[in-house]
């Protein structure tokens, strides 16, 4: 036997170094920090473009600075805007959530029931909600009810759909572990439903935790009048010709947005990475 | 191999019982009678089934797979509903073993070990306690806080396993539990099983497809056919007890394997030469 018959298929491949910590810290965050830079060049490359009696469409990073950053009574109001987008983030949400949460576990006991709400889940889902707020406003005035409602519609429908989808998804062996210690389904749905749908629930919930910041803004475009959130500003400011106020309006907006989603991750990450791995 | 040897006083081996013979005179654990099972699809899974299982006894079942043997525990457990003929336990202290280990992901392996007792309503110190116990008996000690991802597959059955010793069960169904394992576990925990059968006496219905490994732990081993599935064989095993390891070596035990194996070959056999 000659073992030049036979070629080697392939060379080794040594395992590759573990990364050092400051080769961690580049790696996750250098990309991210080019990426931006790139876009902020291309925002001022732009910007740079529009003839002159345009350019207060894109503020310079100087006239943000002077006309709103550096000024602590804008900090102020963005805080308490933000505080008020939030909360109406937040009311939409708990009035989503628990909704959500009840009618999938509703659609996973009663195949009817799925069979007879899903497609009108769908249909939500497809309507426009802007369209529809001017018909909200007339029916529900002008107050904190109907913008959380709003956000309520914009935030529904990931979470009874991922909720069914995580629920249906239960091996049917560990159901059989259940039945066989004849449990009652609602135990079977506390310590067998819930805990294996998490992970799916909580992915609906990202997503929904994202649409409710933009919810609450767009609530407010319509509605000009009492103490606003980041969504009134952005109009207010639109009146008063303040480009660099909303500017400032919609960074925090965006900031907003991204922490509210990070923190679904965080909590989910929390919750379900040792058993699940980390999204 | 069909002759029907009878069973001689002193006589040591294992031998084809014939079916018709005398019943057994001891209390009955689990019994089907003429029982059959079509699934939804017009799978005929398995046709008048008769076996009766005596409290205490070990009972093995073995043959081709897809001949019904899962299908039959299932509907001993209660899991599944037969559709023909009648099925006689009490479920009250039954534990099952399934096929896979089935464990669930977001509990660590105390956790899945306690369960079953815990859906039972077994107080948490209790619990606690026999959980390490089993973790202990099964070679799992120290791995109790780990989660199932991080179990290799063998390790995963038997923390299964540990889970239904902890129930302490009268009867105990096994779906060829030891399939996943590696031969020195699967040999330990074969020897530790047939231990924990001389101690508590329960009544043991064993899925398996390894004739030493059923002749070993078994006073019987029922041979099944396929399609559909039925009892095709059933052999007496008179091996005296307790079993140890240099069983293994003895001419009445290989002998006897032998002869079951001859068995299971002729029910392969038709199938191979249509196929
Ligand atoms: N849910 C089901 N629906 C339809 N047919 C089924 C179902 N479960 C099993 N079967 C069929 O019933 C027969 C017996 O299956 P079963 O799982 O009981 O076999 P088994 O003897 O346990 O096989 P193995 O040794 O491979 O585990 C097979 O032909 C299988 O295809
Ligand atoms: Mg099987």
């Amino acid at each position: 036997m000659t073992d030049t018959a036979l070629p080697p298929a392939h060379a080794p491949v040594p395992n590759p170094a573990p990364p050092t910590p400051a080769g961690r810290v580049i790696g996750a965050f250098l990309p991210p920090v080019v990426l931006g830079c790139a876009l902020l060049a291309l925002y001022a490359w732009t910007r740079a473009g529009l003839p002159e009696h345009r350019q207060f469409l894109m503020p310079s990073g100087q006239g943000l600075w002077e006309m709103a950053f550096s000024k602590p009574e804008i900090w102020a109001e963005l805080g308490q805007r933000a505080l008020v987008t939030i909360s109406i983030a937040a009311a939409g949400m708990a009035c989503s959530i628990p909704i959500g949460i009840l009618l999938g576990v509703f659609m996973f006991r009663m195949r009817l029931l799925e069979r007879a709400i899903f497609p009108y889940l769908v249909a939500l889902q497809s309507i426009p909600i802007l369209a529809i707020i001017p018909l909200i406003q007339s029916a529900l005035g002008f107050g904190f009810l109907p913008k959380m409602l709003i956000v309520a519609m914009f935030t529904f429908f990931s979470i009874p759909t991922t909720l069914l989808l995580g629920l249906k998804s239960l091996d049917r062996g560990v159901i059989d572990l259940f039945r066989l210690s004849n449990a009652s389904w609602w135990v079977t749905l506390w310590k067998a439903g819930f805990p294996s749908a998490a992970p799916a629930l909580f992915a609906g919930l990202r997503i929904s935790a994202g649409l409710a910041v933009i919810g609450a803004i767009v609530s407010e475009l319509f509605f000009l009048a009492g103490p606003g959130g980041l969504g009134q500003m952005l109009i207010n400011s639109k009146i008063d010709f303040k480009y660099e106020e909303m500017y400032a309006a919609l960074i925090v907006s965006s900031l907003l947005s991204i922490s509210v989603y990070l923190f679904f991750q965080f909590l989910g990450n929390r919750l379900f990475a040792d058993w699940h791995g980390r999204v | 191999m069909t002759q029907t040897r009878p069973a001689e006083p002193g006589h040591r081996g294992v031998y084809r019982l014939s079916p018709d013979r005398a019943p057994d005179p001891r209390p009955v654990a689990l019994r089907f009678e003429d029982l059959s099972m079509t699934y939804p699809d017009g799978t005929e899974a398995l046709t008048g089934i008769d076996l009766s299982i005596a409290a205490g006894e070990f009972v093995s079942i073995i043959g081709p797979s897809g001949c019904g043997k899962s299908t039959l525990a299932r509907i001993a457990s209660g899991l599944l509903p037969q559709t023909g003929g009648t099925v006689r336990i009490d479920r009250d202290h039954l534990a099952f073993t399934f096929q896979e280990a089935t464990l669930l992901p977001w509990r660590r392996v105390l956790g899945n070990v306690e369960l079953m007792m815990e859906l039972r309503g077994v107080p948490a110190a209790e619990r606690k306690r026999k959980a390490l116990e089993q973790l202990d008996l099964v070679g799992l000690k120290g791995f109790e806080d780990r989660f199932p991802r991080a179990l290799s597959g063998g390790m995963k059955m038997r923390a299964s396993l540990a889970r239904s010793f902890a129930l302490d069960p009268t009867v105990f169904l096994f779906d060829e539990p030891f399939g996943a394992l590696d031969e020195i576990n699967r040999e330990r925990l074969i020897e530790e099983l047939s231990a924990l059968h001389r101690a508590k006496g329960f009544t043991g219905f064993f899925i398996t497809h390894s004739i030493p490994e059923a002749v070993y732990l078994s006073s019987r081993v029922v041979v099944m056919g396929a399609r559909p599935g039925r009892i095709e064989a059933e052999y007496a095993i008179d091996l005296p007890q307790p079993r140890n390891a240099e069983l293994r070596f003895d001419p009445a035990f290989t002998e006897g394997c032998a002869e079951i194996s001859h068995c299971l070959r002729g029910l392969m056999q038709p199938d191979e030469r249509t196929s």
